[in-house]
């Protein structure tokens, strides 16, 4: 079996149908699972994103607030006596150096003083600082640098018993809160306030260790959309945040977390992020978790890249695999159409061979018998015609030959009447004369027995005598045959059949012409040929009658044509034995216009 | 060639597929929002939007009274140049990058034309001083025929506020604005800006917005070693409108940032108070 792979060339209904339902069926459920798969997978990676950045903000919240609140918690003084009297200055210094040393992050821590009485003959103004301890002073402060605070928000606010915890101020050493609170005796009465100054080292400490998957990062801002902490220093600005939606959202006391909280934007930084955050009440603050869109859907861009990949692959793959398998099914069906067409057009001799080893290659092999079935029965139908024809000549040589030899007188005078009936009778045998001579040319032509003997000779001559036999006849009908008789080179033929194709054509020109008209023969030389043209002006030939014009038996039965007698032979002999001289023969015609009957011959060879 | 009753379904099939993979492609990628833009707001002269302050020129001088010539002190250079670099490293924290000093220290200790007593008083840190100094550097060091003058000291960059800083050999701790007015009197500026006439001094100084004066012994001192710098800067404040913190009679300070109560404290552990920086347009 002989393949050709065009793979390319899809031509013919069956190998689209194969194509189209390979590739559909085979990249169609692929794309529509991969959809489905991609679309679960990306739902999900949201839900895991927004679980992991709740996460890492919650646990730092938690941290961040704990960090402060445990140092306020320590400043959360109370006393066990009932009397309205502060703490006495050494016990002062014991509690805010211990304070001090346990608390690395306190920057400073002072006692103030909220009696106004006199104490112990002294009095000191209510807010006015009392001992103080700091990284400045860590033996503790002289009096001269102890200042009043009784203007200030943190003493007014913890001296009516309330902790106070101030915005975040930034300082070289790192940024800083103040906080303040009462120091209260055994009645809940207010006898000192304990303030201090909180470096916020820690609270950077806690952001910067935070980890977002690859580049993600933490930050918190302070009231104002200040970044007091980055977990990646590098990132650190200082401009505000509080004109960044998300930012501006978090510090008005919206909590942006979960699925519906999680939002996807461009960071201050200029890249794509999924961002989370939530806001510190106590403090203030906001804290947010932005993790690049690029790291964070790194996943899913790696599945999508794959599902895309291999559905790629997979529709090529199905390409080229459902043109092969096309190919495969439709160049067999493709052979057997070839050798179908061969047998319709009475060629036996050539086998279809298909070797697919399955039900098509019985089927080729079934149509290998078939066709040696048609060939006997051609054969056979041959070998009849042959014998029929030749049977049938002799008597109806015999039935002409004795019917002219009445009309002659030789078995007595023969009366009017009697001698019309004969004639009709000669008529009728003459055709069956044609007729029997036809079908054995045709047999003899079947058969390969029709004898072609090809020599170059001047077509002029052979037209001339035809023309001059016909003549009378076309005289009969007034038409008139004009004959261009130019100089043209000779063709190789043979005499004989070359007599009998004109005769035929000029003779057909001459019957299908109604009434008058005029026969044109002309010549023309084509490459190597010599083109005759012989042009009537009779009835035409419909464009479906010329598609059959050359086929045994076949005759145009029009109205026009009724009365025309013939065997429906003479052109198929026509056509043989042209083209057993290696010619060609066509015909131009169109209905009530004439016909144009044209045949080539190989120009000889001087 | 195919079969026309295919192309259609050809058709469909391939826009499903390109639609799917275009799907596939854009649903992986962010949605952007382009965040809002802050309108840029430049720092300012405190309550004045119209001076801006972005870029301070500070001129530093060691001014020493001319009796005095003797107590000029030895590394009066090295005194100078490490509090203003924390001053300006302080300031630009404090203004969150929206405010620069750029300080420069004149050459050499400049002898002033008269004694002490001629520049000296006791009250209101000193302002006299202040004037009487300044209005000499302005004659000698910032006019072209004077004798101290040097041009590339001298002239200020085109769009910077200029301030002129006094570090004195003698007793002073005060700061100011200079502002250009068409008013005759101290009398009548004060009640223009609703000041004590105290606070309100004329003087011929053009070429800077701002001047202060600080003892030397501020920078030099050990009892001044931890807030000395504080005082530093609560002077230079004064040069772009920040008025003091605290009540000039009791000492009561109104804040615990470096222009009240915290003036008192070491540098590295003070801040401005965000009242005073939304005044100064440094904060929203």
């Amino acid at each position: 079996m002989i393949y050709n792979f065009d793979f390319f060339k899809l031509s013919g209904r069956l190998r689209n149908k194969i194509f189209f339902m390979t590739v559909f069926v085979s990249v169609g459920p692929l794309i529509i699972l991969g959809f489905l798969a991609f679309y679960s997978l990306n739902l999900f990676h949201r839900f895991d994103i927004a679980g992991i950045e709740d996460n890492l903000i919650n646990q730092k919240t938690e941290e961040v607030s704990g960090f402060i609140n445990n140092i306020i918690g320590v400043f959360e003084l109370r006393v066990d006596y009932e009397l309205s009297s502060p703490i006495a200055s050494s016990s002062q210094n014991f509690i805010l150096n211990e304070l001090l040393k346990s608390n690395p992050a306190l920057e400073e821590a002072a006692f103030v003083n909220t009696i106004s009485e006199e104490i112990n003959g002294e009095r000191i103004a209510v807010g006015k600082e009392t001992a103080k301890y700091s990284k400045t002073y860590p033996n503790g402060a002289s009096d001269d640098v102890f200042i009043n605070k009784s203007k200030l928000e943190s003493f007014q606010q913890a001296a009516t018993g309330k902790i106070y915890s101030g915005p975040v101020y930034y300082t070289l050493k790192g940024p800083m809160i103040s906080i303040a609170s009462p120091v209260l005796n055994a009645n809940n009465a207010v006898i000192n306030v304990l303030t201090g100054e909180i470096n916020l080292s820690g609270v950077q400490k806690i952001i910067q260790n935070s980890r977002l998957g690859n580049s993600g990062y933490l930050y918190l801002l302070d009231y104002d959309g200040f970044l007091i902490a980055h977990s990646q220093a590098s990132k650190a600005i200082k401009t505000s945040f509080k004109s960044q939606f998300f930012a501006s959202d978090l510090l008005k006391g919206e909590k942006k977390l979960g699925i519906g909280g999680q939002a996807r934007y461009q960071s201050v930084w200029g890249e794509p992020v999924v961002g989370a955050g939530d806001y510190i009440s106590k403090f203030g603050w906001a804290i947010i978790a932005e993790w690049p869109a690029n790291d964070a859907d790194l996943i899913v861009s790696t599945v999508r890249n794959q599902i895309i990949l291999f559905s790629l692959i997979v529709f090529i793959a199905a390409v080229f695999a459902s043109v092969f398998l096309a190919d495969r099914i439709v160049k067999p069906i493709k052979i057997l159409e070839s050798g179908t067409k061969r047998v319709s057009q009475g060629k036996f001799d050539q086998l279809v061979e298909i070797k697919t080893g399955d039900e098509i290659e019985d089927l080729g092999e079934a149509f290998n018998k078939m066709t040696a079935g048609l060939k006997r029965l051609e054969e056979l139908k041959e070998e009849f015609v042959f014998i029929a024809a030749h049977e049938l000549r002799t008597p109806v040589s015999a039935i002409k030959g004795y019917l002219s030899m009445v009309l002659d007188g030789t078995v007595g005078p023969v009366s009017q009447g009697a001698r019309k009936f004969i004639e009709e009778v000669l008529v009728a045998n003459q055709r069956l004369i044609q007729l029997v001579n036809d079908l054995l040319q045709v047999a003899r032509s079947d058969a390969g027995r029709l004898t072609i003997d090809v020599v170059s000779l001047d077509i002029r001559e052979q037209v001339k005598t035809v023309v001059s036999e016909l003549t009378p006849l076309s005289n009969e009908k007034n038409i008139k045959i004009i004959y261009q008789s130019a100089d043209v080179p000779g063709v190789m033929a043979d005499s004989v059949r070359l007599k009998e194709v004109l005769v035929n054509l000029i003779g057909n020109a001459i019957k299908y012409t109604i009434g008058s008209g005029e026969i044109a023969i002309s010549h023309e030389v084509k490459a190597q040929n010599l083109i005759t043209h012989i042009k009537d002006s009779g009835i035409g030939i419909s464009t479906e009658a010329q598609k059959k014009l050359f086929e045994k038996f076949y005759r145009v039965q029009t109205e026009k044509t009724r009365d025309i007698t013939g065997t429906g032979l003479g052109l198929f002999i026509v056509k043989q034995i042209i083209e057993k001289m290696n010619g060609k023969i066509w015909v131009e015609s169109e209905e009530g216009k004439g016909s144009t009957f044209s045949f080539s011959l190989p120009i000889a060879i001087s | 060639m195919a079969n026309n009753k295919f192309v259609k379904p050809l058709f469909i099939f391939a826009v499903l597929v390109v639609a799917a993979g275009v799907y596939f492609w854009f649903s992986g990628r962010s949605v952007d929002i382009v965040n809002r833009q802050s309108v840029y707001k430049p720092t300012h002269l405190y309550g004045n939007n119209d001076v801006s302050i972005e870029k301070i020129k500070l001129m530093v001088f060691y001014a020493v009274p001319g009796d005095r010539s003797g107590l000029i002190y030895g590394k009066w250079r090295e005194i100078m140049k490490k509090p203003l670099e924390k001053i300006s490293d302080f300031h630009k924290l404090q203004f969150h990058g929206g405010s620069e000093i750029d300080y420069e220290i004149y050459p050499k200790p400049v002898i002033l034309e008269n004694s002490g007593s001629f520049y000296d008083s006791n009250n209101n840190g000193n302002a006299k001083a202040l004037k009487l100094v300044a209005e000499e550097l302005e004659k000698r060091a910032f006019k072209k025929n004077g004798d101290l003058y040097l041009e590339n000291f001298a002239v200020s960059p085109r769009g910077d506020y200029p301030v002129l800083g006094i570090i004195y050999e003698g007793f002073g701790a005060i700061g100011g604005v200079i502002e250009e007015s068409g008013l005759e009197s101290e009398q009548e500026f004060a009640k223009l800006k609703n000041l004590p006439e105290s606070v309100i001094f004329k003087t011929s100084v053009e070429s800077a917005n701002g001047f202060f004066l600080l003892s030397r012994g501020y920078l030099s001192e050990p009892e001044f070693e931890f807030y000395g710098q504080s005082f530093l800067y609560h002077e230079f404040a004064h040069t772009f409108g920040v008025q003091d913190y605290y009540d000039h009679e009791t000492g009561l300070a109104f804040s615990d940032d470096i222009m009240g109560a915290g003036r008192w404290r070491s540098l590295e552990s003070n801040f401005i108070s965000s009242d005073i920086l939304k005044e100064l347009g440094a904060m929203n």
